[in-house]
């Protein structure tokens, strides 16, 4: 059927039936409301078939493994308040990683299957779908998000610092899940075996996760991977996050540009390299 | 002539010692079969019989119950009412010795897309009964006969339709069956590969294998069968050969083009007689021909001829023509007012949910235990969710009941809780200097306490101090029994009430921190609040 | 290639009646004597299918010696410090289980696409044991999980584990994969023939996640919160795994091992016959 192009396709009983229809004149399509939707035509699916719910499981499923266990052998080297503090970046981050997984998925679902192609024959901007994709990912981003909120809360992590440190922790998460909903974006496009991709790209978010700051502080880590561990850029935005949800300690961290700008250097140069990258993939194979 | 080695050797016959049921020369006998799936019957009262060398065509609608006739035969269903057996041997009491007799190939069933062209056919002979070095050999012959030796080693999932339609039948052809399943065989095949399959089905008459043909090509029914069966809603509507169903239908008529439309009553009136009054009326002013029964055949078209020389009209043609298949499908399956429409996509397209066949709706009642899971597995999600929820929801309700006075083996324990986890601290690598003390507040004791007095803090320093020394040498217990009451309830307890002491606390107080851990010192270490509620179930108090 | 009239004789040499080769059918088809070889041969049929899936090598092989050599690098040292001896003598086990249990998802999916495709009732319609179809799954998943806990032995041996309890302590160390696999294989294939979905891959490997994390080769027990150590203690893969640290290290052999043939010998025992009930349902139709 037509995505977000109204157009005309009856199956007529009769010669007079076909006449009118064809030979009524052909709508004009807008930009936005195709991009509207193509992103409820990615996003609706999700909330019927059990995705977000399972976003919602397995962000509550990797904050009680890695809090529980941990908690105690960890707590009292992290140098904050609480563990769930400490702990906290790490799993929003990882809400928000399985969030852009999912995404690839989609996208290497809809390249396997041919609708990009079938999109780039109808009067459709080049750029909609893409656009259309990187919203579902945003969306998807909320979800994870807020599952991990509350899952952080159950555990006794709070926000410390003024409201406005509070959206700039919710925005800067939003931000890394918008790039890497782009980044697995891109990846899963190239893909020609959708479940296959979801599940290898479990590996770079094990990597990651756990050779970065989120779990333990640096100076726990062996000598020869400290280098590697502190400058990772996952490390880096957990830094940032940790100082803009504040502690009661000041183990923290103050939100000055040295905090969180190596994130946002990350994340534009992450995105300077991506862009062009995926202009020659979209050209290619859409 | 390939032998298994086997001694003394034995003929065939001597090698198939189970005891027929019928010794008719019949291949395939079915009698009164029944079959039905829930509320709907798929087969009702059927029975067909297939002589040795014989073709018959099984032509059907969707649904029409072709494919659980197939299934019943190949023994993968079970029918209800009635018997059937292949080659002498009951399909239900003997079903070995029915597989051992048939061969099943087409869309219902597939070959492993994994592996290659030679491997399934080794594989189909091994699992036939052949040895490995006859398999081996009798699938090099297959291979050379079907044309597909340059693409034995690739997997049969990247073979085109006709290379697959080929290895399927191969692979059915790995010893001599009795009967064979042919199920759609050449649908979406080009021209070429249908020819080559039809070949196939004339040199299986040769060898006197009786053949059951399901196809929704009427012309592949006319051309290559025998007999054909007609089958709707379970029930054989219509069995013959393809003549006696065209005849069945209308027969043949004869039928004029004139040159010049204007000629048209004038043909009429020389035609005379051999136009019945039926057609004349219905002749309109729009036609472009006339047609007319033509009992005699060619005879009338002779006659027909001879009149309209004499009364010297013109026409540019005239023919004989029969009923096509498709009007005689047309007619007798008129009343379920179905059009016969390709078969649903090949198998490996179709949802995992539902089963393949044509007579889907049927198979899905089939499956029920599956379908209900399936179905109601959105639910179970939902369910393990709340569970899950609950228990989120518990742990937090815990976190805002008021702590009670703790207990004095508590107590104790508490004081000891702090310095085993700062002791582990120090001596993992790296560790800062300032551990020790950042150690405290991790473990603040589950105090609510609406406590204050930072004052307390130095001599709760230096309490902390000498309890480090204390409990050196029985760390591990220790923080085992500690550990309980700091996991759940660690922060946010202690949250609330430290915010306002952090100014006063600041930066050397800060870590121990929450001045609470003074208060704590001589008693605290309330008991658990999640644990005083799981306590009862779990009976784990410390 | 093949000219026209070539065509026409295609298979025509095939079918002469002396072309077809004499079958020995002396054995019925339920006798015991064909049962071992029928079973062999289906199963070299899976191995096939096993080894040339990428799959089997990412969830037996990759994802358990990243996670490993992670774990290690993160936990190794705390680990080692709190216990006072090598991390490696519960992680590596758990890996070697974790390994065991994701890949057993590859067989399931086989399993359930044979199934749509129709391949299974072609293998139901051969003349072979009725019970060699499903002893040849079950046979593939032990062979896989031996020669699977075998590579992950060697790279645990790599990174430094050491059997302190002998030869035929090493030999045993590598059985309790094997019989733990085949009953959570054999589970698996159970929830596989009756929810034939691929949202069964995600559920299974999530499940084995928070298997994961709450099992006394990631943490040791007395670090977990008092009110979950029962739970930790007494889940299958702590028994195993504390089996295997006793047959590595030294400790309690017999109270795990015991445990772990319980467990392992409930499920298995649950799970026969809705497994050959609903293997003959998936193979015949209706």
């Amino acid at each position: 059927m037509s995505m977000g192009v109204a157009r005309e396709q009856a199956r007529p009983a009769t010669d007079v039936v076909v006449t009118t229809a064809l030979a009524a004149a052909r709508p004009k399509p807008s930009t936005f409301g195709q991009w509207w939707i193509l992103t409820t035509r990615l996003v609706a699916p999700t909330v019927r078939n059990g995705e977000v719910l399972f976003a919602v499981i397995a962000s509550v499923v990797f904050t009680a493994g890695w809090f529980i266990p941990l908690n105690h052998i960890m707590g009292a080297t992290s140098g904050m308040s609480s563990y769930a503090q400490y702990l906290m970046p790490l799993i929003a981050l990882q809400g928000i990683a399985f969030a852009s997984v999912t995404g690839a998925l989609r996208a290497a679902t809809d390249s396997v299957k041919g609708v990009n192609r079938r999109f780039q024959s109808m009067p459709i901007g080049p750029l909609t779908p893409l656009a259309a994709r990187m919203s579902a990912g945003v969306h998807r981003c909320v979800v994870g998000t807020a599952a991990a909120l509350i899952s952080g809360h159950v555990i006794g992590f709070r926000f410390y610092r003024d409201l406005e440190y509070t959206v700039g922790f919710c925005l800067l998460l939003l931000l890394i899940g918008a790039v890497l909903s782009f980044l697995a974006d891109l990846l899963g496009t190239n893909s020609k075996n959708p479940e296959a991709t979801t599940q290898w790209l479990l590996l770079p978010q094990l990597i990651f996760g756990l050779l970065s700051v989120g779990i333990q502080p640096v100076e726990r880590f062996p000598e020869w991977t400290q280098p590697i561990v502190r400058n990772q850029p996952i490390s880096q935005f957990v830094y940032a996050l940790r100082a803009l949800a504040g502690d009661k300690t000041s183990a923290a961290g103050s939100v000055t540009w040295s905090v969180v700008g190596p994130s946002l250097a990350w994340l534009v140069g992450a995105m300077a390299i991506m862009v062009p990258l995926s202009v020659i993939v979209l050209r290619r194979r859409l | 002539m390939i032998q298994v080695a086997v001694d003394p050797a034995p003929t065939k016959r001597e090698l198939m010692q189970e005891k027929r049921v019928h010794t008719s020369d019949n291949t395939v006998i079915v009698n009164g079969i029944g079959k039905s799936f829930g509320a709907v019957d798929a087969l009702r009262d059927v029975s067909l019989e297939v002589g040795q060398g014989e073709v018959v065509a099984l032509l059907g609608p969707n649904g029409a119950g072709k494919t659980t006739m197939v299934d019943i035969l190949s023994t993968l269903t079970r029918p209800d009412r009635g018997h059937a057996s292949i080659a002498g041997f009951d399909v239900v009491s003997q079903a070995a010795s029915v597989r051992r007799s048939i061969m099943l190939t087409g869309q219902q069933v597939a070959l492993d897309e994994i592996l290659t062209g030679r491997e399934n056919l080794v594989l189909f002979g091994r699992l036939q009964g052949l040895s490995k070095s006859n398999a081996r050999s009798r699938a090099e012959e297959l291979l050379r006969e079907f044309d597909l030796v340059h693409a034995a080693d690739r997997r049969v999932g990247t073979y085109s339709g006709g290379m697959r339609r080929r290895i399927d039948i191969a692979c059915g052809l790995v010893v001599r069956p009795e009967v064979v399943f042919l199920d759609e065989p050449t649908t979406g095949l080009d021209p070429r590969s249908r020819q080559t399959i039809w070949d196939l089905v004339a040199g299986f008459k040769n060898l006197g294998i009786a053949t059951l043909l399901t196809t929704q090509y009427l012309e592949e029914a006319d051309a290559l069968s025998d007999r054909i069966i007609v089958i709707d809603h379970g029930v054989i509507v219509a069995e013959g050969t393809a003549d006696q169903l065209k005849e069945r239908t209308g027969g043949s008529y004869c039928e004029i083009v004139p040159r010049d439309l204007n000629d048209l009553p004038a043909i009429a009136d020389a035609l005379g007689s051999l136009l019945p009054e039926e057609n004349r009326a219905a002749l309109t002013t729009t036609a472009d021909r006339i047609a007319i029964p033509a009992p005699g055949g060619a005879n009338t078209l002779v006659e027909a001829l001879s009149r309209l020389n004499t009364a010297n009209i013109e026409f540019t043609d005239i023919a004989l023509r029969r009923p096509s298949l498709d009007d005689v499908f047309l007619s007798l399956t008129k009343d379920s007012a179905s059009i016969p429409v390709p078969d649903e996509p090949v198998a490996g397209e179709q949802p995992v949910d539902a089963p393949n066949g044509s007579d889907g709706p049927k198979h899905r009642t089939s499956g029920r235990g599956r379908s209900w899971l399936a179905s109601h597995s959105r639910a179970l999600i939902m369910l393990v969710t709340c569970v899950v929820t609950c228990v989120n929801l518990l742990i937090a309700a815990s976190l805002v009941i008021p702590q009670k006075d703790s207990r004095p083996a508590d107590r104790s324990a508490a004081n000891t809780s702090v310095s085993p986890a700062s002791i582990r601290a120090g001596p993992p690598p790296g560790s800062a200097p300032s551990t020790p003390q950042l150690s405290l507040p991790s473990e603040p004791l589950p105090t609510p306490v609406p406590l204050v007095a930072p004052s307390a803090t130095p001599s709760a320093t230096t309490l902390q101090q000498q309890d480090f020394a204390d409990v050196q040498p029985a760390s591990p217990p220790l923080q085992a029994a500690v550990s309980a009451p700091e996991v759940p309830i660690a922060s946010p307890p202690v949250a609330p009430v430290s915010t306002p002491q952090v100014p006063i606390a600041s930066p050397p107080v800060a870590p121990v921190s929450t001045p609470q851990v003074p208060i704590a010192s001589p008693p605290v270490a309330p008991p658990d609040p999640l644990q005083v509620i799981l306590s009862p179930l779990l009976g784990a108090l410390p | 290639m093949s000219v026209a009239d070539e065509q026409t004789k295609l298979g025509s040499a095939v079918l002469l009646d002396e072309a077809f080769p004499i079958v020995d059918r002396r054995f019925g088809e339920n006798s015991p004597r064909v049962l071992g070889p029928h079973t062999w041969l289906q199963t070299q049929r899976l191995l096939i299918r096993l080894v040339r899936d990428p799959m089997t090598f990412f969830f037996g092989l990759v994802f358990p010696i990243f996670f490993l050599v992670v774990v290690d690098i993160v936990l190794g040292d705390t680990i080692s410090s709190v216990t006072g001896h090598n991390a490696l003598y519960g992680s590596v086990p758990m890996v070697t289980l974790i390994g065991a249990m994701n890949g057993a998802t590859v067989g399931a999916v086989g399993i359930i696409t044979e199934r749509s495709d129709g391949l299974l009732a072609r293998l139901w319609v051969v003349p072979v044991h009725r019970a060699s179809g499903l002893l040849a799954r079950i046979n593939a998943e032990a062979v896989r999980v031996v020669i699977n806990s075998f590579f992950l032995l060697c790279v645990g041996l790599l990174l430094g584990l050491r059997f302190e309890q002998g030869v035929l302590a090493s030999l045993a160390w590598l059985c309790v994969p094997v019989v733990f696999g085949v009953a959570f294989a054999s589970l698996v294939l159970t929830v596989a023939l009756y929810w034939p979905s691929t949202t069964l891959v995600d559920a299974i490997v999530t499940l084995n996640s928070l298997v994961l994390f709450f099992c006394t080769g990631f943490v040791p027990l007395d670090q977990y919160p008092q009110w979950i150590q029962p739970v930790v203690e007494h889940q299958p893969l702590s028994s195993a795994i504390e089996a295997m640290r006793g047959l590595s290290l030294g400790g309690p052999v017999l109270g795990p091992a015991l445990g772990t043939l319980l467990w392992s010998g409930g499920i298995a025992v649950a799970c026969v016959i809705p497994m050959v009930l609903g293997y003959r349902r998936a193979s015949m139709r209706g």
